[in-house]
């Protein structure tokens, strides 16, 4: 990928308002979004198999009373006891790890309360590799998490999905009686 | 579904002289044509000790927080800063002065002007004492971000230090 504009600074480097509208050739496809407002689980689905890698990027608030609350993923509607993960945790004063094997989902990362806090999101940028391979189980890290001016957790992690299907449909499920509410965003990626 | 091509390069600078600050977007001209902002950086400093800050569109109040996750090679730790006067790129990983960092920043929802925003980094210095780091920040201000400036918080950015801004559009 070719910069569209590449400047060389000299003493100072700024003013390099020369910004266009024009795109160049990009390898990084935006295929869908979704802002859930009032709603529950969700689901991206017939993923097409077009892409060597998924992201999905994701701002998002939910309708729970706990300041902060995750949210899990599950593929193609596989529920069962398919899953792991390894993650790290950073709240600002200390550090945690945590391992699940056969889970029935994907760890994923947080929502913050609407009813808590305002104006603040959470963040959650998931990339899933080689999504589509039928010869291998499915990856995908993430890094997420919110910061909240005296509080927050940041999140790195990692989950595997026993399952050697292209993953052609993601389901987004927020909690028991959760809703995510007016603001919050999952925009899914295609990467070349 | 349909695709659209993104994740376009907006700027990039290469460094012909050892500055202390990059700008992007003076005078509040960066576009509002997409969703999410990526800042890619690969820094040298003069000095040692130092680290990557940020501020937007010119607010130097104490309008900044953050929550770092971090690892230098032989402790991992947590730490946070608020009230803070500006937002980091890099913390403990900091600045190298031996070899190039490499750092990715994430400003999402960056013209929403109804919500805070949210600055997302990792970074990594490869140099005998640096590390590793993940920061999130919280720009508390529902302005739409029209300015980055990046600034090293002692010396300057070197020769060659390279900064390039990308915008993701969502479809």
């Amino acid at each position: 990928m070719s910069p569209l504009i590449t400047t060389k600074a000299s003493a100072s480097a700024q003013g390099y308002g020369l910004f266009s509208a024009s795109a160049v050739a990009s390898n990084f496809y935006s295929i869908a979004t979704v802002t859930p407002s009032g709603t529950g689980s969700f689901s991206f689905s017939s993923i097409p198999s077009t892409w060597t890698h998924l992201q999905l990027r994701v701002i998002s608030r939910d309708t729970r009373s706990a300041a902060t609350n995750g949210y899990i993923f599950q593929f193609n509607g596989d529920g069962s006891a398919s899953y792991t993960y390894h993650d790290i945790y950073g709240n600002g004063s200390s550090i945690s790890v945590d391992y699940g094997a056969n889970q029935t989902f994907g760890n994923a990362g947080y929502s913050v309360s609407a009813s808590t806090f305002s104006q603040v999101f959470a963040v959650g940028i998931y990339d899933f590799v080689d999504y589509s391979n039928t010869n291998k189980y499915k990856v995908y890290k993430q890094l997420g998490g919110f910061d909240l001016n005296g509080s927050g957790t940041l999140v790195f992690g990692s989950v595997l999905w026993m399952n050697t299907n292209a993953i052609n449909q993601i389901t987004i499920l927020p909690g028991a009686s959760a809703n995510f509410v007016s603001g919050t965003s999952f925009a899914l990626y295609g990467v070349k | 579904m349909t695709a659209g091509a993104t994740y376009t390069p907006i700027q990039s600078v290469t460094l012909t002289t050892a500055v202390a600050t990059v700008t992007f977007g003076s005078g509040g001209t960066l576009p509002q044509t997409y969703t999410d902002l990526v800042l890619v950086c690969n820094p040298k400093g003069s000095a040692g000790g130092n680290g990557i800050i940020f501020n937007l569109n010119g607010d130097f109040g104490s309008n900044y927080s953050d929550t770092i996750l971090r690892a230098d090679g032989s402790t991992a730790s947590s730490a946070r800063q608020s009230n803070n006067s500006c937002g980091n790129i890099s913390n403990l990983s900091g600045l190298p002065t031996a070899s190039f960092g490499t750092y990715e920043t994430h400003f999402m929802n960056y013209f929403n002007t109804s919500t805070f925003k949210n600055v997302f980094s990792r970074g990594s210095n490869a140099d005998s004492g640096g590390g590793v780091d993940i920061i999130g920040n919280l720009w508390r201000s529902t302005s739409a971000i029209t300015s980055i400036l990046v600034s090293t918080t002692g010396g300057n950015f070197t020769i060659g230090s390279q900064f390039t801004l990308y915008g993701i559009a969502a479809a």
